[in-house]
């Protein structure tokens, strides 16, 4: 796909992301990359998932640039991406995001990496422990004790 | 249902009270005609193609100020006015698509005081019948049949009448025609002409009186029944029936209706169990209430806020069963209009989590008002409340798949404050899992999402899968599946086919 035709069904209202990723496949990547750091609300949240959804070398670089968006509903895509990458390649992202000072990105980030185990479990602890959200603290907790 | 605002009509005026006349030749073009503050007889249209038109003076007629001009259309391309003019003569010209406007002719010698209403009927489209309170006080007819021409004008049944009263007639069938008057006693009058039998002797209905001269409103929402209308002589607002099985009903105040003496009554029936009654009230303001054979009668209310001088007359015509237009001159002299088209409800409740960033809640919301409208649907937005669930506004909505929801889902969906078991809630959220501008995936109450970075049309995209609409691929369309960020020539439109399909969806009722 041309990054015009990946824009294009992008932009749509509702996206059937599994068939675009299938459709889009691994050549997209840097488009998608390139979609992230324009950073427009309106298709870079949908660009980070979609990466995310790929199989490819480069999808967990297009969630991470997601991550440093001065969007919130950007980085709150990233933050949903997460539960699509393997346990390496979310955690250095899913660190940044929780430190995010929205606590809506910290949930998302916190329900993302539950199950994806690793070094994310301490991770999590530390939220359960430690985060200025008692919401948060009880998913994180939540999570660690599943 | 909803009525309008009140507009002036091409900047037409006319001196107060002054009636005007409205006929639709078919269901999408109206004719207006008004005397004018210069005592010139105007005119304008409206098409629903073209809308309204300037006024102009039909073939340099003139009349009184305030004088009514009765127009008749007895086929779809032909019309005939009739109006006393300024020498007290009965006057005519007449339309036609292939002519144009002819040139104004006394009718038959005839005459009346000045601004005498004439009443026409045309009982087919061959054959026009006229009536009038002559300058003798006598009540005056004439015919016109496309055969013979003009006839003579002859005395109906030795009946009289206050000068200036107008006759009200009424042909329930192609041979009957039924006439009404306030005698010159102020009795309430009637006779009738049948083809078997001719012209009956005048009786006085029920015991009804008015003031003289007071007009009476008489319709036939069947052919074989009569409801009739008259401000009485302690000013208020009356009605009677009468029926082919029972004869005539006494008289009855219509809902604690009231009027300044002399008030025309103006009644339509959109269909044959329903009326519509319109008069200006005793303080100036225009009011209506209806009748409904299953309901009643209901109680009056001003119509769009709409004022005229005492007495004015409110012209109000159906052009099709679910649509009125009301004409009226008004307190500053220029003539008005407003419309009232019936419409079903979509109650709506709004929960913000996060208010949307790309376009603003309430163009988005106009935007759906706008569309569903045009589409009969009026979108009520029956309650606005924020909620502050920052642990749902990024909403997982999984496959957002028909018939299918998440826990996330069914934990805010549950939140329904105020709505309905059958209100549709909308719920703004920062963004969905995975991102989507909307997702209208529901299962157990009516519910959809939006999220911030959605379109101006995205709400009603989204609503319109509530209700059962699907994707479409032109591009102009509410429902294109390409995108409502990429619609094109706004507003976008909804097909006759969606149309029928939402008004059919329980939610709009």
């Amino acid at each position: 796909m041309e990054r015009d035709e990946l824009r294009r069904a992008l932009d749509k209202d509702e996206l059937d992301y599994p068939a675009l990723a299938a459709e889009a496949g691994p050549g997209s990547i840097a488009d998608l990359e390139a979609l992230v750091a324009e950073d427009e609300p309106r298709i870079a949240p949908k660009a980070a998932y979609l990466a995310s959804l790929i199989d490819a070398e480069g999808a967990d670089r297009v969630v991470a640039l997601a991550t440093q968006s001065r969007h919130d509903v950007v980085r709150a895509s990233a933050a949903a991406a997460l539960g699509s990458l393997s346990p390496e390649l979310a955690e250095p992202i899913a660190q940044r995001l929780l430190a995010d000072p929205d606590v809506g990105i910290r949930a998302r980030t916190v329900k993302s990496v539950s199950n994806l185990g690793g070094g994310l479990q301490q991770s999590l602890r530390r939220v359960a422990d430690e985060d200025d959200d008692p919401d948060v603290r009880a998913l994180a907790q939540e999570a660690v004790n599943d | 249902m909803a009525w309008a605002g009140w507009f002036n009509v091409s900047g037409g005026r006319a001196a107060l009270g002054s009636p005007i006349t409205c006929i639709a030749r078919n269901p999408d073009h109206l004719d207006l005609f008004v005397t004018g503050t210069d005592g010139g007889v105007y005119s304008t249209w409206w098409d629903a193609a073209s809308g309204w038109a300037g006024w102009f003076q039909v073939s340099g007629g003139r009349a009184a100020l305030g004088s009514p001009i009765t127009a008749v259309a007895r086929n779809p391309d032909h019309l005939d006015l009739f109006v006393t003019g300024t020498d007290g003569g009965v006057y005519s010209t007449w339309w036609d698509a292939a002519s144009g406007w002819a040139s104004w002719f006394q009718v038959s010698g005839g005459r009346a005081a000045l601004g005498s209403r004439i009443e026409v009927v045309a009982r087919n489209p061959d054959h026009l019948d006229l009536f009038v309170t002559g300058t003798d006080g006598g009540i005056y007819s004439t015919w016109w049949d496309a055969a013979s021409g003009w006839a003579s004008w002859f005395q109906v049944s030795g009946g009289r009448a206050a000068l200036g009263s107008p006759i009200t007639a009424v042909a329930r069938n192609p041979n009957h025609l039924d006439l009404f008057v306030t005698g010159t006693d102020g009795g309430i009058y009637s006779t009738w002409w049948d083809a078997a039998s001719g012209w009956a002797g005048w009786f006085n209905v029920s015991g009804g009186r008015a003031h003289l001269g007071a007009p009476i409103t008489a319709i036939a929402r069947n052919p074989n029944h009569l409801d009739l209308f008259v401000t009485g002589t302690d000013g208020r607002i009356y009605s009677t029936w009468w029926d082919a099985a029972s004869g005539w009903a006494g008289w009855f105040n219509v809902s604690g209706g009231a009027a300044a003496p002399r008030s025309r009554i103006n009644v339509v029936s959109r269909n044959p169990n329903h009326l519509d009654l319109f008069v200006t009230g005793t303080d100036g303001r225009i009011y209506s209430t209806w009748w409904n054979a299953a309901s009643g009668w209901g109680g009056w209310f001003n119509v769009s806020g709409g004022g005229a001088a005492l007495a004015s007359p409110i012209d109000a015509l159906a052009r099709y069963p679910d649509h009125l237009d009301l004409f009226v001159t008004g307190t500053d002299g220029r003539i008005y209009s407003t419309w009232w088209h019936q419409t079903e409800q979509l109650r709506m409740h709004v929960k913000i989590l996060t208010e949307p960033t790309s376009a603003t809640r309430a163009q988005m919301i106009q935007n759906m008002v706008d569309v569903y409208r045009a589409a009969g649907i009026d979108v009520v937005v029956a309650s606005t409340e924020t909620l502050n669930l920052p642990l749902l506004t990024d909403l997982d909505v999984g496959g957002c798949t028909s018939g299918s929801t998440t826990a996330e889902q069914d934990q805010l969906f549950a939140n329904r404050n105020n709505a309905g078991a059958d209100d549709l809630v909308v719920y703004f959220v920062r963004s969905t899992v995975p991102p989507l501008n909307g997702c209208a995936a529901h299962r157990a109450t009516w519910s959809a999402v939006v999220a911030s970075v959605a379109s101006p049309w995205t709400l009603g995209h989204e609503a319109g899968h509530v209700l059962d609409l699907r994707h479409v691929t032109p591009t102009d369309r509410l429902m294109m599946g390409g995108g409502t960020w990429n619609i094109t020539n706004p507003p976008p439109d909804l097909a006759q086919s969606e149309v029928d399909t939402m008004l059919a969806h329980r939610l709009v009722r």
